[in-house]
C-alpha cells in the first residue's frame, strides 16, 4: 500500500536566508564574510507604522505629546471609586486626536535600527542599502501557508501543542519575539499585536482570521497544519520549546520557518521520495473530517485500509491511504501522548 | 483503458521535493501495472504550481486541458477541481465557503465550514469518508452544477439533445438520483435531454490525445458507452404525454400539476410523444438507468434565500424521487 509522503521538514545544508532593511540605509559587512547570529549586517533609520486607536472617558496626553510604552493614555471613571484606564502599547507621538469619534493616532518615534544576522553562515548576496543574503545550514520548517512579511527574532513558545495558552499571564515579554503555539486565536493575536509580537509559529488558525490578516500591516503567521483547531505536530512542538530563545526566522511568503541548526536532526528524514510503502511505526497525518490534520502512527494495513492509532482521539482508525500522508518515517518514534 | 488517480503532494510543499515527475511516472505505471509506454500526454493546467515540475523528455508532452477539450465536439460538461470545461470554453469556478453553506445539509456553523474549505484548498480534495464530507463534496457539487446550467441555459443546453456529464468531481460519483436532480434543479430552460456520466473517468485522460488522433479517441468514446442515466424533459407547461413500450402497450401520463413525474427504467426502447400547447414531438428513448422524468415545475425555479426553506424543498423532491432505483 502506497501513499504520498508529506515533505513538510527538511534539513537544508544550503538553506538561504535573506536578511531585509525596514528601510533604505546601509549594510555593513561584504560578500564572503562569515556572520554568526548576532553580528549587525545593516543599520538604518526606522519608523514603523502608526497605528490607530480609540479611548473612552478623557485623554491625560495631549496631541503632540511624547508617550513612552505603558504610560496611561486615558482614562475613564467607573464608579465613585475607581477608574479604567488605557496604556499605550509602544512609544510615539499622540496625533489625530478625534474627540468626537474618540479616537487617536499613536505615530511611532523614528528609532535607530540594526539588521543581525539572525543565523550564523556565510554572506552569499548583497544588494546595496536593502539586504544581505546568508548562506547557512537549517532546519526548515513548511506549513501550509503564512501571511505578512518576512520576520525573526527569539523563539518562544506558549500554551500547549493544541490549544492556545489558558492563562495569558504567561505572555510577559513578547515584544520583538517570534511566538510558537498550538492554536492561534483572534483573542492571542490581538493580545500579542499589542505586546509588539515579530510573528507567529502556528500549528493552526481559523480560516477567516487567516482571511483577514493583512499581508502587509498585520503580525505575520505561518501556519503548520491547516486551520480550525487543528495541534501542532507534538515532535514539532517539543523541538521548538527545546530550542527557546534561539533567534528563528520566519518566511510566510513560502509558509517557512527557518531555524539555524548545526546537523540533521534525528527525526528529520531527507529523502527526496514523494510516495512510500506505508510501514507500521510510521508517523502520519490524517485528512479524513473527522480527525483532519491530527497525526498518528501507522499500525499496519488491511483490507485497503491504513490503521492509525490517531493521538488525540486516543483510539485506532482505518483509513484509505489518500486520507493520510506520510510525515515521519523512520518507523521507531513512539507516540508522544 | 485503465484510469488511475495518484495524488500529488500539497503544493504548498512543492519546494521540498525533487525529480517530481520521474517518481510521479513511476507511481502511475507501478498502480496501473504498465511497462514504459512509447509516448506519454500529461494534461496539466497552465497555471498549475506543479507545471514547471512536470519536467519530462522528449517521449513526453504537456497539454492543458483547455486545448485538449476545445477538440471535443461532443456535448459535455466536464467539472475540475477549479476549472470546468465544455466545447464552449474553459471557465473557474471561483466557488466560495459561503456557496458550500448554502446546500450543506448538516447544520453546521459557517467558520466550521471554511475551515474545512480552507484545508480542502491547500491539501487537495481526499475521498470522502462518512456523510458529513459526502454532504460537503455532494454541496460543492450542486453549486457547480448550478452554475454550470446557468451559464449554458441560452446556449449549449439549447442546440443539443444529450449531455454528457464529467471531471474530477464525478469521479467515483455513484448517487445518481441526488446528480439527476441537480440538473434538474438547474436546468431553467424547457428542454429534453439525455444524461450520460461518465462513470469510468475517461473524458479526462483521453482528451489529451485529442490533438494527436482525434479520430482514434472518438472511435475509442463511441464504444466505450458512458452510463445512459435518464431521459429529462424540462416541461414547465405542463404537457400532455404518453410512453409506448416495444410491445405496443401506451400508456397516457397525467401530469396535471406541478412537480416531477418518473416513468420507472425499461427493458427496451420506448417511444414517447409529449404534446405541450400546440406543440407535439416524438422520440424514441434507450434504456438508462433512473428512468424517464418529466420535470414540470414552472421556470426559473424559485430557489428560497433560506437556507432552511431550501432544505426543505429539496427533501420534499427527494421524497418524490425515493422510489426511484439506482
Amino acid at each position: 500500500m502506497r501513499a504520498v509522503v508529506l515533505k513538510k521538514y527538511v534539513y537544508n545544508e544550503s538553506a538561504f536566508v535573506e536578511r531585509q532593511l525596514p528601510s533604505d540605509g546601509k549594510i555593513v559587512v561584504s560578500v564572503g564574510a562569515k556572520v554568526r547570529s548576532f553580528d549587525k549586517l545593516g543599520e538604518c533609520i526606522y519608523s514603523e507604522r502608526s497605528q490607530d486607536f480609540s479611548y473612552e472617558g478623557e485623554l491625560v496626553k495631549s496631541e503632540g505629546e511624547l508617550v513612552y510604552s505603558d504610560d496611561v493614555i486615558w482614562a475613564k471613571k467607573k464608579g465613585p471609586f475607581g477608574s479604567v484606564v488605557g496604556r499605550a502599547p509602544f512609544s510615539g507621538v499622540i496625533v489625530d486626536v478625534d474627540d468626537e469619534k474618540k479616537t487617536y493616532k499613536l505615530e511611532r518615534k523614528p528609532r535607530d535600527f540594526t539588521l543581525i544576522s539572525g543565523v550564523p553562515g556565510v554572506v552569499e548576496d548583497i544588494v546595496a542599502g536593502k539586504s544581505v543574503l546568508v548562506k547557512t545550514k537549517a532546519l526548515e520548517i513548511s506549513g501550509v501557508g503564512g501571511k505578512g512579511s518576512d520576520s525573526s527574532g527569539e523563539i518562544v513558545v506558549i500554551g500547549s501543542y493544541g490549544s492556545e495558552p489558558a492563562d495569558f499571564s504567561e505572555l510577559g515579554d513578547l515584544s520583538g519575539k517570534i511566538i510558537a503555539c498550538g492554536v492561534l486565536s483572534p483573542y492571542l493575536y490581538s493580545k500579542a499585536k499589542l505586546f509588539g509580537v515579530s510573528g507567529f509559529i502556528a500549528g493552526s488558525v481559523s480560516y477567516s482570521l487567516y482571511k483577514d490578516l493583512d499581508v502587509r500591516g498585520d503580525v505575520p503567521v505561518v501556519v503548520l497544519e491547516g486551520f480550525g483547531q487543528i495541534p501542532m505536530n507534538p515532535f514539532v512542538f517539543d523541538y521548538l520549546k527545546g530550542i527557546a530563545s534561539r533567534f528563528v526566522v520566519i518566511n510566510p511568503g513560502s509558509g517557512k520557518a527557518i531555524i539555524y541548526e548545526t546537523r540533521p536532526l534525528a527525526w528529520v528524514d531527507n529523502s527526496a521520495e514523494i510516495y512510500a510503502d506505508v510501514l507500521e511505526g510510521q508517523v502520519v497525518q490524517v485528512f479524513a473530517h473527522e480527525a483532519f490534520g491530527l497525526f498518528g502512527t501507522v499500525l499496519g494495513a488491511e483490507k485497503g485500509r491504513v490503521k492509525v492509532d490517531v493521538w488525540d482521539l486516543k483510539k485506532t482508525v482505518p483509513f484509505l491511504p489518500g486520507c493520510v500522508g506520510i510525515v515521519l518515517s523512520r518507523g521507531t518514534l513512539p507516540a508522544p501522548l | 483503458m485503465k484510469v488511475s488517480t495518484v495524488r500529488l503532494p500539497p503544493p504548498a510543499f512543492i519546494d521540498n521535493y525533487e525529480n517530481v515527475w520521474p517518481q510521479v511516472f513511476n507511481e502511475i505505471k507501478l498502480s496501473l501495472d504498465l511497462k514504459a509506454p512509447a509516448k506519454v500526454f500529461v494534461n496539466i493546467h497552465p497555471q498549475s504550481l506543479w507545471f514547471n515540475s512536470i519536467d519530462m523528455d522528449r517521449s513526453c508532452k504537456k497539454i492543458s486541458p483547455k486545448d485538449s477539450f476545445c477538440d471535443m465536439n461532443i456535448p459535455f460538461m466536464y467539472f475540475g477541481e477549479e476549472q470546468f470545461y465544455s466545447p464552449l470554453g474553459a471557465y473557474d469556478f471561483e466557488v466560495s465557503p459561503q456557496d458550500v453553506s448554502k446546500w450543506f445539509e448538516f447544520g453546521e456553523s459557517l467558520s466550521s465550514i471554511e475551515d474545512f474549505w480552507g484545508n480542502r484548498s491547500f491539501y487537495g480534495a481526499k475521498p470522502a469518508r462518512g456523510a458529513w464530507e459526502v454532504a460537503f463534496n455532494e454541496a460543492i457539487l450542486r453549486e457547480k452544477v448550478f452554475r454550470a446550467m446557468e451559464l449554458f441555459s441560452q446556449s449549449l443546453l439549447k442546440d443539443v439533445e444529450e449531455l454528457y456529464l464529467s471531471g474530477e468531481v464525478l469521479y467515483g460519483y455513484s448517487n445518481l438520483a441526488e446528480l439527476l436532480l441537480m440538473v434538474l434543479n438547474s436546468a431553467n430552460v424547457p428542454g429534453a435531454w439525455t444524461l450520460f456520466l461518465d462513470k469510468d473517468s475517461i473524458l479526462g485522460p483521453v482528451s489529451a490525445l485529442l490533438g494527436v488522433d482525434k479520430d482514434n479517441v472518438l472511435s475509442f468514446l463511441k464504444e466505450h458507452q458512458f452510463l445512459c442515466m435518464s431521459h429529462i424533459f424540462v416541461v414547465p407547461e405542463v404537457p400532455r404525454a404518453q410512453v409506448t413500450s416495444s410491445d405496443n402497450i401506451t400508456q397516457a401520463l397525467t401530469l396535471k400539476k406541478e412537480g416531477l413525474f418518473l416513468v420507472p427504467p425499461a427493458a427496451d426502447d420506448v417511444e414517447v410523444s409529449v404534446k405541450v400547447g400546440k406543440e407535439a414531438f416524438e422520440k424514441s428513448l434507450s434504456p438508462s438507468s433512473l428512468g424517464i422524468v418529466f420535470d414540470t415545475r414552472k421556470r426559473p425555479l424559485g430557489i428560497p434565500d433560506s437556507r432552511v426553506e431550501r432544505l426543505k424543498l429539496r427533501d420534499l423532491l427527494r421524497k418524490q424521487i425515493s422510489n426511484w432505483e439506482v
